[in-house]
Order: structure tokens, then sequence, then C-alpha cells
């Protein structure tokens, strides 16, 4: 057991002992006289957890084993109540860091310590759907609605506590739990998008978990797991750099469709007919064959289900939004943007922009529109007018576009005015 | 002549007071909020002009998470 004097002693360059680093990379010399980076077992160290008033936060590299985890949980429990965890981005309180601690050892316990680096990371890459969603109403039009999200939705600890994270949140989430079962692991980045390459037995792959969290939290067949990286850039199309890197990464082997379902099967996720387990085929099915010539119907019974069937997923908003396009194309609905708005909005009463809906307008036959307003927190799905929408909800302040209620009151508006002049 | 002479002055009395203009639009964002908008714009900006245009076309493009960009519209993709 190192004692605080000794350690100060050894490292005389610390004026106030403010930070404590645990992992491999080093301290930069400007930081050398309030940070101190600890390579050995945490445990070690716990007279200084216990001693050091001033130490205000723990920085933890993402990279950890399962051991030096354990430390790191013990070493923080004996540290003054408002200390903060950093993953070198973002912080969380103790309390959130424990949740996350606790949902990432659940994770790891499920993991089988016999599987391969690939059947781990198929696991992992799957499970990052129930465990988080995407930050809503991230980056509209380049603005973001919650500045103190930032940084947060980046933090390991925090996105698992709150459950909302963003790419390079995601992507540390994952590397975390996936070294903690001994598997190697790189953050892959665009500049505007964070993904992995993971090693394995047979070579590297690559996985964007975020890009498939909508399709892993409803059950559906990942889309971006083991895809070469000239065919992650054909997802891209000519509207994103998303996976655009200036040093692709080499050895890349892709994952035809037979391996991932070989490799699904292998760790239980379905049964014998290897298929994924979504209930959105029988559904959008379903309603193919009940009505067949009305589309209007169609849509409407697809909201009913979302409410009925998928009630409890209705919590994750961005992926409700993502997932229901692909349900509309399944029923033949037109999904281009005259079709098919959808936008975060947030109640009048919302003062400070904290809770956001999603209201999804959608064109159906004869030009007829539906209108849902989707509520995260009640996970309810519930049909709306434009009059309710003018009286009760507003656009993020950030979001400098005219709420598209007001021009179609308008319009509204001015056509019962004109019909009004022509009966007359 | 002295009209062209007063005429040039005019102009670059203007020119002046355009260049200042564009030196306070470039100046440092002060408050936090604008600094956060640009750490956003920094996640997900791309510098190629036309690329800009095509995603404001789409309002709804986050390529964050891939929204507006991949779409699943067959079923076999599904199971």
């Amino acid at each position: 057991m190192v004692t605080y004097e000794e350690f100060l002693k050894e490292n005389s360059e610390i004026k106030e002992l403010k930070y404590i680093k645990f992992g491999k990379s080093k301290v930069s010399s400007y930081e050398k006289s309030y940070k101190v980076a600890i390579e050995g077992n945490p445990k070690e160290y716990l007279d200084i957890a216990d001693k050091a008033t001033s130490l205000q936060g723990i920085d933890i590299d993402v990279v950890q084993t399962k051991e030096s985890m354990e430390g790191i949980r013990e070493f923080v429990k004996h540290c003054r109540e408002d200390v903060k965890i950093s993953n070198s981005i973002g912080k969380c309180n103790k309390e959130e860091f424990f949740l996350g601690e606790e949902i990432i050892e659940s994770v790891v316990k499920e993991i089988n310590p016999e599987w391969t680096a690939k059947q781990k990371l198929a696991y992992v890459h799957y499970k990052m759907g129930e465990l988080v969603s995407y930050l809503p109403d991230y980056n509209f039009n380049n603005v973001v609605p919650y500045p103190d999200a930032i940084m947060d939705s980046r933090n390991i600890w925090k996105g698992l506590a709150t459950k909302q994270a963003v790419c390079n949140g995601i992507t540390a989430i994952q590397r975390n739990i996936l070294s903690r079962v001994g598997v190697e692991t790189q953050d892959l980045s665009s500049g505007t998008h964070s993904f992995m390459l993971t090693r394995t037995e047979d070579g590297n792959v690559i996985t964007d978990a975020t890009w498939d969290l909508a399709y892993t939290y409803y059950g559906i067949r990942p889309q971006h797991f083991g895809l070469s990286y000239e065919n992650f850039r054909q997802k891209d199309g000519n509207v994103s750099r998303a996976h655009k890197l200036e040093n692709p990464p080499e050895n890349v082997i892709t994952i035809e469709d037979e391996e991932l379902r070989n490799i699904y099967q292998s760790i239980g996720s379905f049964g014998p007919d290897r298929k994924f387990n979504s209930k959105l085929p029988l559904i959008t099915g379903n309603l193919n064959t009940q009505y067949p010539a009305n589309l209007n119907d169609r849509i409407t019974g697809l909201m009913e289900a979302f409410n009925t069937e998928h009630k409890d997923k209705l919590s994750h908003l961005e992926e409700f939004k993502t997932i229901l396009v692909t349900a509309l194309s399944l029923i033949h609905a037109n999904i281009d943007n005259e079709h098919l708005f959808q936008q975060c909005i947030y109640s009048k009463e919302d003062s400070n922009f904290t809770n956001p809906k999603l209201i999804t307008k959608i064109i159906g036959e004869n030009q007829e529109n539906f209108m849902y307003i989707l509520d995260p927190k009640s996970k309810s799905l519930e049909q709306t007018s434009l009059e309710e929408l003018r009286d009760k909800y507003n656009y993020h302040k950030n979001n400098t576009l005219e709420p598209f209620w007001n021009k179609e009151i308008d319009k509204e508006t001015s056509e019962i005015s004109r019909n009004d002049v022509t009966k007359e | 002549m002295n009209i062209k002479k007063y005429y040039d002055e005019v102009i670059n009395l203007l020119k002046r007071m355009f260049i200042k203009k564009d030196i306070k639009l470039l100046e440092e964002p002060k408050d936090t909020e604008n600094k956060a908008v640009n750490f956003s714009a920094k996640e997900n900006s791309v510098s190629d002009f036309e690329l800009q245009l095509k995603r404001s076309a789409n309002p709804n493009i986050c390529d964050g998470n891939g929204f507006g960009i991949v779409k699943i519209t067959k079923l076999e993709d599904i199971y």
C-alpha cells in the first residue's frame, strides 16, 4: 500500500493533487502540477483516495482489464463524495459511475469467456441498442440542443446511467466492455463520426454500433457489422463523410450474411430458423395482407401497432424516428421528404427544452395528413392537429426554422376565406 | 478629375467599412452556448460546399446516427 505522504514525495512536481489518471496514457507536462497518472493496481493507492481532500476528478482510460476496473471501483468508493469521473471526455458523479459499472459488469457476465473475439464483438454490438439511445435532437442543422449533454453523452458511465449517448460515447462504452473481456479494439474517427475497429482471429472487423442502434434495439439484422471500408463509404452515399478516414485500416475482413447468422446463432441471439427476432416483418406483412388497396389504413394500423406491440420501445426517440422510415417503406408508403417529416418539438411549458418529443407527419393517399406526437417519457404515440401543435409546442430555441404548422394553418385559413368568397 | 478622386475616396471608405465588418464577424464566440454550437459543427461539419448544400436540402439528415442516410426497404434485410 502506497501512503499519501510517500505518493506526494514521489510526485514532487504536484502543487495540489486535483486529478488522478488510471491507465497507460501519460500526463502532459502542463498538467503535472495537479495531475498524476497511475499505471499500477488502484487498490494499492487507497490511502490517497482517503486523504487527498483536494482530489476533484478521476480520469480513466477507456481500455481497462476487468481486474483494473475492480480496483478503480474500490478507489472511487474511498474518494470524496463530489468527485467526478471521466474517460478523458465528459464527466459523471459517483452515483452514475457505480450505476454504469453495474450495467457494464452485468453485460460482462453475459459474455462467455470461451467465445471468440468475433462472437464477443457481435454480442456487445447488439447489446448497445438496449443500453443506450442516441441523444435526441442532436445536431439538427449543426445546432446543439443541450450544451451540457455535449460532453456528458460521450462519458461511458453517464451515457449508461442516462441511457443517452452519441457516437464517441457509444464507441467508448463498447471498447470499455470489450477490453474487460480481452478483446482489442481501436476507435476510428472521421472527424465527423466515430466507429470501431476490432482485432479478431481472422483479421480486423469494422463495425458501427451507432448507425445500427435502431436496428439492434428493434431486433433487426445489424446493417453495419463487418462491412469493408469501401462498403461503409458506399453507405455514406454522397451526403455524408461519416466514415471517411485519412488512413483506412489494413487487414480488414468482411463478414458475409451467412457468417453473420452463424455468429449470432452461436451466441444464442436467435432460434434455429436463423432469423432476427423483430416483430416488424410480421406487423407490416399483416397490414399489407389486410389492407392491400388502402395505404391510409396501413399507415393508421402501423402507428397503432407501435403503440401496442412496440409500446415498451417508445422511450427511445431517435431509434423510433429511424425505424419508422423502415416500417413505412415496408408498407409501401412514400418516405421521401414530400411525404414524411419528422422533427423534435418541445412543450411550451418546457422552457429549458429538456423533454424533447417527436412530431411525425405522414402524407398518405389522396394527400391525407397523419400527424403523431411521440412522448418518450410516457411512451405514448398520439394523434395531433395543427391547432394543438400551434397552441402547445415549439421547435428548440436554437432551431431557426419556422414551425411547419404555422405555414399550414395560414394556408388552410386562406383556402377557407377563398372558398367563402367564391360562395358569396 | 476631382469627381473621380472623390468617387475613389468614397469607394475606399465603403471598402474599409465592409472589411471591418468582416473582421467583426470572424471574432471568437464569447458565450458558452455558441461554443457548444461550434463543437457540434465540428462533429458534423463538411467542408465541401456542394455536400453541405445536399445536406441542407434535407433538414432531417444527421449523419451522427445515420438518420436520413441509410434506409432499409427490403424485408430480407430485416430478418
